[in-house]
């Protein structure tokens, strides 16, 4: 059970003037249970590359699986792999128009056909699942904080039941403890078995939460590992774009002027080394 | 009042229809001439309502809002106060309206009234000052997010605004382009711009004068970014996060392995320990 992508290339307008390639040469696979961030400047091509995975783009070269299915748009089961692959916008509260939060997350089961007794229980799974009680069922949507209507926007999509979870900048706007509640509320969908795509900018973001980094520069693959991967990778090259986080920075200035200390992005880890070396 | 005032705020409370509660609670505020304002605090904490009034978007419910020494209340002041006082919003969405990068950029100076020529330096100088000079005859539904975030700042800057107000300009930027973003706004504030700069990323604030936080429609705290941070954890309960470079700061500070005076930032921290 995976997302395969191998050599995806996509051009926006080809032959006309306003011809633009947003990605070329990418591959990558994404397992069940498994948590990939994609990062790169704006304009690298990461919402680009979100809408190929539920089939919302084609590639123009190369091929796209999901569990096996082969996204073409002739393809007679682009249905299934919407429903399996769920895909998360940039500002998804902007997209809520239902009366009641109920309406809102039930509008995905009730459009594919799901029987009532079902829905209701998807819906209930859903809210659950972002953290949502009952006492929001016949609430409106638009009356809730910017955190909690992003969860209805998540809640939204999980009531497909998707197999995996693709989000396209899911923190801009948050403050800081709705960026925590995101994060944490993630790392729960994955351990309950969702594969979680996470596209941002945030590298602080990635390099905490993820197992997989891709690295996407003007619609290539620069890096894709593990974030050690990527540190060593930014270090060795600037990316457009993009910067590691000061802490890493810091770290990594220390050692090249002789300090003995990890290159990392753990704060606490740097601290506790370089006082117990400037104590000794 | 002083003419070096900009924004002179009364009492304000605002009161969205149909809200139970009021959005803002009383604020007192002066904002004088050049100052560059941080206004932080969490989701839901007033931030955005606050520089509505300041744009006379919204008037106050009750109290009263002074802008270059024109009272928001007065209808006539509007077109005034607006012409002053730039504003770029959240959603870079709401705020395009040309179908071209150029023309967009060109929409505000050419309803200043100014001449062609004026328009076409103004315009050339914001795309440049916001990276965008290579997409000037794109189309803007082509642009990605961190794109139009840099044009709807583009098209505010075009004007060359005496006061501009940015409601979280940078939620959709990548790191390099809000660094760049800072560095203008930096630019512009050492020619004398007031900035008045919404944001929930406390490592943004650290370039400016004054930092004003607001929790539940009110102004819970007002001083330096330097003072802030050494409130450490307790900004918390005002929804904000110590960035991860000021904990460092502040546990190697506690430790006694750095002074006092050294800068919460990654080069104070490092010259001081490698000097």
């Amino acid at each position: 059970m995976s997302i395969e992508i191998h050599n995806l290339k996509h051009v926006y307008h080809p032959g006309t003037p306003l011809e633009t390639i947003a990605l070329q040469g990418i591959d990558l696979s994404i397992h069940m249970k498994q948590w990939l961030t994609v990062v790169g400047h704006t304009g690298s091509g990461k919402s680009t590359l979100a809408q190929h995975l539920n089939a919302l783009l084609f590639c123009q070269e190369g091929t796209i699986k999901v569990d096996s299915i082969s996204l073409d748009p002739r393809s007679k089961q682009l249905r299934t792999v919407r429903q399996k692959v769920g895909l998360v916008f940039q500002y998804p509260e902007q997209q809520l128009f239902a009366e009641t939060i109920y309406d809102e997350v039930a509008f995905a089961p009730r459009n594919w056909g799901v029987d009532p007794d079902t829905v209701a229980e998807r819906v209930e799974n859903a809210l659950v699942r972002v953290g949502l009680n009952s006492s929001f069922y016949q609430r409106s949507p638009f009356h809730l904080s910017g955190g909690e209507k992003r969860r209805v926007a998540i809640a939204s999509v999980l009531s497909a039941n998707p197999d995996y979870l693709v989000l396209d900048e899911p923190t801009a706007g948050l403050d800081a403890s709705g960026r925590k509640d995101l994060m944490g509320l993630l790392a729960g969908l994955r351990e309950d078995g969702l594969g979680i795509v996470l596209i941002t900018h945030d590298l602080e973001l990635a390099l905490a939460c993820s197992e997989k980094i891709l690295v996407l520069e003007h619609g290539r693959q620069l890096t894709y590992g593990t974030p050690e991967n990527v540190i060593d990778s930014l270090l060795k090259r600037h990316v457009y774009g993009l910067l590691l986080p000061e802490v890493v920075q810091m770290s990594h200035e220390l050692f090249l002027k002789g300090l003995d200390v990890p290159i990392t992005g753990d704060e606490f880890l740097l601290a506790q080394v370089l006082i117990e070396k400037v104590r000794k | 009042m002083p003419e070096d005032v900009v924004f002179s705020l009364r009492d304000v409370y605002f009161k969205y229809p149909g809200s139970d509660e009021a959005a803002l609670k009383g604020i007192d505020l002066e904002v004088q001439a050049g100052e560059w304002v941080a206004l932080v605090g969490s989701n839901g904490s007033g931030k955005s309502t606050l520089a509505r009034i300041l744009n006379a978007l919204l008037i106050p419910t009750q109290g009263a809002c002074f802008i270059l020494d024109m009272d928001s209340k007065e209808s006539e002041n509007i077109w005034a106060i607006r012409s002053k006082v730039a504003m770029v919003f959240q959603n870079p969405d709401n705020q395009i309206v040309a179908s071209v990068v150029e023309d967009d950029t060109a929409f505000g100076p050419e309803n200043l009234g100014l001449c062609p020529s004026d328009i076409c330096e103004k315009v050339t100088w914001s795309l440049d000052a916001t990276g965008l000079t290579e997409y000037r005859n794109k189309a803007t539904y082509a642009l990605s997010g961190g794109q139009k975030q840099r044009l709807a700042v583009a098209g505010a800057l075009a004007m060359t605004p005496p006061v501009i107000v940015l409601d979280e300009p940078t939620a959709m930027l990548d790191p390099q382009g809000r660094k760049d973003l800072l560095n203008v706004l930096s630019e512009l504030h050492m020619q004398g711009m007031t900035i008045v700069y919404i944001s929930h990323r406390i490592e943004e604030i650290l370039s400016c004068d004054r930092v004003i936080v607001m929790n539940e429609g009110n102004v819970s705290w007002d001083g330096t970014p330097r003072d802030l941070f050494e409130f450490g954890k307790g900004i918390e309960k005002w929804g904000l996060e110590v960035p991860p470079i000021v904990r460092l700061w502040s546990m190697l500070k506690n430790a006694g392995i750095i002074s006092k005076e050294v800068q919460p930032t990654k080069d104070g921290v490092v010259h001081a320990l490698c000097p």
